[in-house]
C-alpha cells in the first residue's frame, strides 16, 4: 500500500486511478465523508466571503500585481517536494509568507485561488475536499497564522520581529494544518483520531521545520530589497487603506 | 531594486522553479499519503471529476520530466492570472465605492 502511494506522478490519467494528489495536506475525494466535507464547504464559502468583503475594504491597486505573483510563487514552491525522513516528502505551504506578504484577507483568498487550481486543473486534492482543503490551508493555514506574526512583530520590533514571526507562524501553519486534516479523517470515521492525529502532526512537525526556514529567508530578503511589498511590515496608511473619511462610516 | 523588477524576478524564479525543478522533486510519498498508506486508507482517494492535466502531467505528452516542466509552468501562468483577476476585481470595486463616498 504504501508503494502504491509512492507511484510517480506519470501514471496519471484516467479518472479510476485512486489518489493523484500529490500535495500534503491535499485531501482527495473519498477521504472524507460528506458530513464533514459539506460543513466544510460553508465554512470555506463563508471564510472567502468575509476576506474579499475585507479585502474590497483595503487593497490598494499595487497591491493586485504582488497577489498574482505570490499566487505563482507558492504554486510553484508546492512541486517542489524535498525528502524528508523515513522516505517521506514534503513541500512548502506558503501560508505563512501569503499572511507576512498580503495579510489574513487577501492571503487567504491567494492560498484558495492555488488550491481551485490544484484541484481543478491537477486534480489535486478532491472536488468534494476542497472546501476542507481551503479550511485547512487558507483559513487556519495561512489566515488563523496571522495573528502570531502580528503578536511577534509587537514583542520583537523592525526586521526581526518580522523574520520570527513569519518563522513561527509557519511552522504553526504546517502543524495546525494537518491537524484539522487528521480531525476530519477522524471525524469521517476514515481512521480513528488517536492514531491518525500524532501521525499527521507528529511528520508535519518535522516538514515545518523546512517550511519555517524557507519562510524566514524569503521574508529576510524582502524586507532588504522592498520592505513596502510586506503586508506585515508596513502600517495600514502605508497600505493605502481607506481614507478616515470612509473608514469612520463603519 | 524598484518594486516592478522585484515582482518581475519573483515571478521569473516562480517560473523556473515549476519549469527546471520540479522535474527533479523528490518522489516520495508526501505527508498525507505517506499516513494514508501507513494506516491503510490510502485506496479510499478518488477523484469525482476529471481534470485536464492530473498529477501535473501533461494530456498526450510523453516524457515525464518535460510533461510536468509544462504542467508546472502554465499552471503558474494560470495561478498568477485567477489571483491577478481577483485582486484587480476587489480593488476596482474599492476604487468605485470610495469614488461613491467623496
Amino acid at each position: 500500500m504504501i508503494a502504491a502511494a509512492g507511484r510517480p506522478r506519470s501514471r496519471a490519467p484516467a479518472a479510476a486511478a485512486p489518489f493523484l494528489g500529490r500535495r500534503h495536506l491535499h485531501i482527495p475525494d473519498g477521504f472524507l465523508d460528506a458530513k464533514v466535507w459539506a460543513p466544510a464547504w460553508v465554512v470555506a464559502a463563508g471564510a472567502v466571503a468575509v476576506c474579499s468583503k475585507k479585502t474590497t475594504d483595503t487593497l490598494g491597486q499595487r497591491t493586485v500585481p504582488v497577489m498574482g505573483v505570490t499566487a505563482a510563487f507558492i504554486f510553484a514552491a508546492q512541486m517542489l517536494n524535498f525528502p524528508v525522513a523515513g522516505g517521506t516528502s514534503g513541500h512548502l505551504l506558503g501560508g505563512a509568507i501569503a499572511a507576512s506578504l498580503l495579510g489574513p484577507c487577501a492571503g487567504l483568498l491567494v492560498i484558495t485561488v492555488v488550491l481551485l487550481v490544484q484541484c481543478f486543473v491537477f486534480q489535486d486534492g478532491g472536488v468534494t475536499a476542497l472546501g476542507a482543503n481551503v479550511v485547512n490551508m487558507a483559513l487556519v493555514g495561512t489566515a488563523a497564522v496571522y495573528p502570531i506574526i502580528w503578536l511577534v512583530t509587537r514583542v520583537v520590533h523592525g526586521r526581526a520581529g518580522c523574520i520570527a514571526g513569519a518563522a513561527v507562524a509557519a511552522w504553526m501553519s504546517v502543524v495546525l494544518a494537518s491537524f484539522m486534516c487528521a480531525t476530519e479523517l477522524a471525524l469521517s470515521g476514515t481512521s480513528p483520531a488517536r492514531v491518525v492525529i500524532p501521525a499527521m502532526v507528529g511528520i508535519h512537525a518535522a516538514i515545518g521545520v523546512g517550511e519555517a526556514v524557507v519562510t524566514g529567508f524569503l521574508v529576510a530578503f524582502v524586507l532588504r530589497t522592498r520592505p513596502d511589498l510586506m503586508y506585515a511590515s508596513t502600517r495600514p496608511a502605508e497600505r493605502r487603506s481607506r481614507p478616515p473619511a470612509a473608514a469612520s462610516r463603519e | 531594486m524598484s518594486r516592478k523588477r522585484m515582482l518581475i524576478v519573483f515571478a521569473a524564479v516562480s517560473g523556473a522553479l515549476a519549469a527546471f525543478v520540479s522535474p527533479f522533486a523528490s518522489k516520495f510519498p508526501d505527508g498525507l499519503e505517506k499516513v494514508a498508506g501507513k494506516l491503510g486508507f490510502v485506496d479510499r482517494g478518488s477523484a469525482v471529476l476529471s481534470s485536464p492535466a492530473p498529477g501535473y502531467s501533461m494530456p498526450g505528452m510523453t516524457g515525464e520530466r518535460l510533461s510536468g516542466s509544462v504542467a508546472g509552468v502554465l499552471g503558474a501562468g494560470i495561478v498568477f492570472l485567477c489571483a491577478y483577476l481577483v485582486g484587480r476585481l476587489l480593488s476596482s470595486a474599492r476604487e468605485r465605492r470610495l469614488r461613491g463616498d467623496l
